[in-house]
């Protein structure tokens, strides 16, 4: 799983490079809480630690929810999210292979749901551009909540491009309007877009390389690509369009690099198609109709909870069998 | 979803040691263990006593039924014991065996005058390739006259001649084919009236071009325009029984059903020459051709073997003994069985003997818990969900196994090979299918 890893290294730097050195504390954050998290989990539970620690599937979980946070969030936040995913969403079901929920997400629908002001506070890139701020102007904000003169308190509380739509929407802007606003680009949102891009980068080699198959993530890309198709034929001033969806918010990391997590899919490949329509579409629907900004982490959860209703429909014909 | 376009997987065949390495023989040894579970299906009756001397090829066990195939004496001696042994038959008890001191004389009376086949009906020859022992030596080692009497109210359209051989390390078949291709014919014009069969096919896999050419140049000599030759891309397990009925006829064997009942024979190369040495010259199933392989084998070969043979005695002879380190594997890496010691003796069913240290086989890890990749599904011929399986084999739920087609699953090994946490699937899946 090494492999995975390694993918995901250039839409690190991408985001990093649009978002500010953040990321990197963070990541370091969230990869040593997780180590420390899994070895007492199984010092504790009285397993052998080598061969988990080395599998990698902790640092994924970690890079994963690091990738998600506000790249000025403060220190506990991701700590914690970790925590959550690697204790109760991992090791309470019985470890690797065992566990019901995606970890990562799980953490991360804990904290949301409890501070959801932190946690859906992003930095617009060319704000993060204009201050630039040094590592250690970011260390300081990530670990003592104090910001550089620079920074004011109205720039911090700018929207990430979703929650931008959902608020002009509500003061009914048209999403025409909505998108002159500067922190949209031409695809998606400014910086975002290419950090998608980046992310299906990595997607693409992972599928070349046969460590994930398609259908899951072909799954979530229909499913939400679908879902934004119809809605915004039958109404463009009020529903983006589908390159904005899927080009947004989390749906690439979602769609090749959480949703993709085997142990919490579906079982067959039939299932695991089925599995990723519906993470497609409900996230759109949260996107759409709900009061998150993205949904990616609920239509996980929530999929993970159908999981053992689609295999039941979903055994393929064996050999042999008549269908 | 059509099961007929299962790929098949891309392993490598380890057969470069033996390959093209010609026939030879090992020379008997100074005593013989033959098991008397020598095929599926009842044990035999000795029909022997303790000290009684006895001939070569003379009947020395037989069945109640008489199209269960008999067993013969390897060589002429007396027999010393007749006394539950080890038989790699079934590996955690003993089996009653016939023990026989080889008196290196090879004394024979003769067995059978040499028949006119052609006049005999097809019940008739089956009793007498029963009474051949001929057994399947693909590795089923199911009785030959059995599964051809089996159904004789389901007319056989087709009889499939399995040289498909698409098991690692295995070569036995592929030069039986080079060096005796003729009597391979001979042997299927036998069982084609034996089964009053109106196609036949000999399948062979491609990467065994010089046996494609030797069997091409058997029926061009005798003319043959009624054998068709079908050559299989290699992929595992293309030698299948149910994979190669669904590629050479595009029927799908029906779960829980023989091949007869779809009318379809398939047969192994080495069965039909035994076959052809049995009733054309009157020679019964006393020895094997045997692939000897692995790392640990100074003289790996394919080797001429009598029946009862102590493994042990193999090795030596190519220049190997089993030390704690190595692995001895019967029958094929992906679906043989590891063997605790080397004090088994050769059954009819044994068509390979691998020695070989971890290097060259899948290294044994620790088992990792199942992540669920789904990569055994996607290797699984008979389309099943192993990680499935795994599951309520671990938990003991016959009901739900049986459910998921426990006893669809072949045990080839796919999944095994191709699990990235080293879990022993197929090995689990044999144990389940004898506990439920
Ligand atoms: S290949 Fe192994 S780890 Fe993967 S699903 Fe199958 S049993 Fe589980
Ligand atoms: S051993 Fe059985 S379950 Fe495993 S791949 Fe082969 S047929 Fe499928």
């Amino acid at each position: 799983m090494g492999m995975v890893l390694l993918t995901l290294t250039p839409a690190l730097f991408v985001q990093s490079i649009y978002f500010g050195p953040g990321l990197w504390i963070q990541l370091s954050l969230a990869l040593l809480t997780a180590l420390a998290c899994e070895a007492s989990a199984l010092a504790i539970r009285h397993k052998p630690l080598m061969a988990p620690l080395t599998d990698c599937s902790v640092l994924i979980t970690a890079t994963l929810l690091a990738m998600s946070m506000p790249p000025l969030a403060p220190w506990w936040l991701i700590v914690s999210a970790v925590a959550f995913a690697v204790l109760l969403g991992k090791h309470a079901f019985g470890g690797l292979g065992l566990n019901t929920f995606n970890p990562a997400m799980l953490g991360y629908a804990v904290l949301l749901v409890s501070f959801p002001k932190q946690m859906t506070t992003w930095l617009p890139a060319q704000h993060m551009q204009a201050t630039n701020l040094t590592l250690s102007q970011t260390a300081q904000a990530i670990f003592s909540d104090t910001l550089p003169e620079s920074l004011t308190v109205d720039i911090l509380s700018g929207a990430s491009p979703l929650a931008a739509i959902k608020s002009g929407l509500s003061q009914r802007q048209t999403i025409e309007e909505i998108f002159t606003q500067p922190i949209f680009s031409s695809l998606a949102g400014q910086g975002g877009q290419w950090v998608s891009l980046s992310i299906l980068l990595g997607g693409l080699c992972l599928l070349a390389m046969k460590i994930i198959r398609w259908q899951i993530s072909t799954g979530v890309l229909l499913g939400l690509g679908l879902c934004a198709w119809i809605m915004h034929q039958l109404d463009p001033g009020q529903h983006a369009g589908v390159l904005f969806h899927l080009f947004s918010g989390a749906t690439m990391l979602c769609a090749f690099f959480i949703a993709t997590d085997p142990v919490t899919a579906a079982t067959s490949p039939r299932g695991r198609f089925v599995y990723g329509l519906g993470i497609g579409a409900l996230t759109y629907i949260i996107r759409d109709f709900g009061s998150y900004h993205d949904g990616v982490a609920f239509a996980v959860l929530l999929m993970n909870l159908a999981v053992p209703l689609i295999d039941k429909f979903t055994i393929p014909r064996a050999y042999g069998r008549a269908a | 979803m059509s099961v007929a376009h299962y790929q098949g997987l891309d392993i490598p065949n380890h057969k470069e040691r033996t390959r093209a390495q010609p026939i030879s023989t090992i020379p008997s040894p100074p005593q013989f263990i033959l098991p008397l579970n020598q095929h599926r299906g009842s044990t035999l009756i000795p029909c022997v006593n303790t000290g009684e001397r006895v001939h070569k090829e003379q009947v020395i066990a037989s069945p109640k039924n008489p199209l269960e195939a008999n067993l013969h004496s390897p060589v002429s001696g007396t027999i010393i014991a007749i006394e539950p042994r080890p038989s790699a038959a079934s590996i955690s008890n003993e089996t009653l065996s016939i023990v026989l001191a080889n008196d290196f004389q090879d004394s024979s009376v003769p067995t059978m005058a040499c028949l006119n086949w052609s006049a005999l009906d097809s019940h008739q020859l089956c009793e007498q390739l029963a009474k051949g022992g001929i057994v399947g030596l693909g590795g089923a080692s199911f009785s030959l006259a059995r599964k051809l009497a089996a159904h004789p109210d389901h007319n056989i359209n087709q009889l499939i001649i399995n040289g498909v051989e698409c098991e690692p390390f295995i070569t036995c078949d592929d030069q039986l084919m080079r060096e005796h291709a003729m009597e391979i014919i001979h042997g299927i014009q036998i069982i084609q009236l034996a089964t009053k069969a109106t196609h036949v096919t000999i399948a062979i896999e491609s990467n065994k071009p010089e046996a494609i050419y030797a069997i091409q140049e058997a029926l061009h000599s005798l003319n043959n325009l009624d054998i068709a030759l079908r050559i299989i891309e290699s992929t595992y397990p293309s030698g299948d029984e149910g994979q190669l009925i669904t590629k050479v006829t595009g029927l799908e064997l029906p779960s829980g059903k023989l091949p007869a009942e779809i009318g379809v024979i398939v047969s192994n190369v080495s069965t039909i020459y035994a076959c052809s040495r049995w009733i054309l010259h009157s020679e019964p199933l006393i020895s094997r051709i045997v692939t000897v392989t692995g790392q640990c084998i100074s003289n790996p070969g394919n080797y001429l073997v009598q029946i009862g043979t102590p493994i042990e005695h193999i090795l030596q002879h190519c220049g190997a003994t089993l030390t704690s380190k190595q692995k001895l594997i019967i029958g094929g890496a992906m679906m043989g069985q590891t063997l605790p010691h080397s004090n088994f003796p050769l059954t009819k069913a044994i068509n390979c003997i691998i020695l070989s240290d971890d290097r060259e086989l899948k290294t044994e890890t620790v088992e990792q818990p199942c992540i669920r990749c789904g990569e055994c599904a996607q290797a699984c011929p008979a389309q099943l969900l192993p990680q499935l399986l795994l599951t309520y084999s671990k938990q003991g739920n016959s009901d739900a196994l049986t459910e998921l087609g426990l006893y669809d699953c072949i045990e080839c090994g796919n999944c095994d090979y191709l699990c990235p946490s080293n879990i022993q699937l197929a090995t689990r899946f044999r144990a389940a299918k004898r506990k439920t």
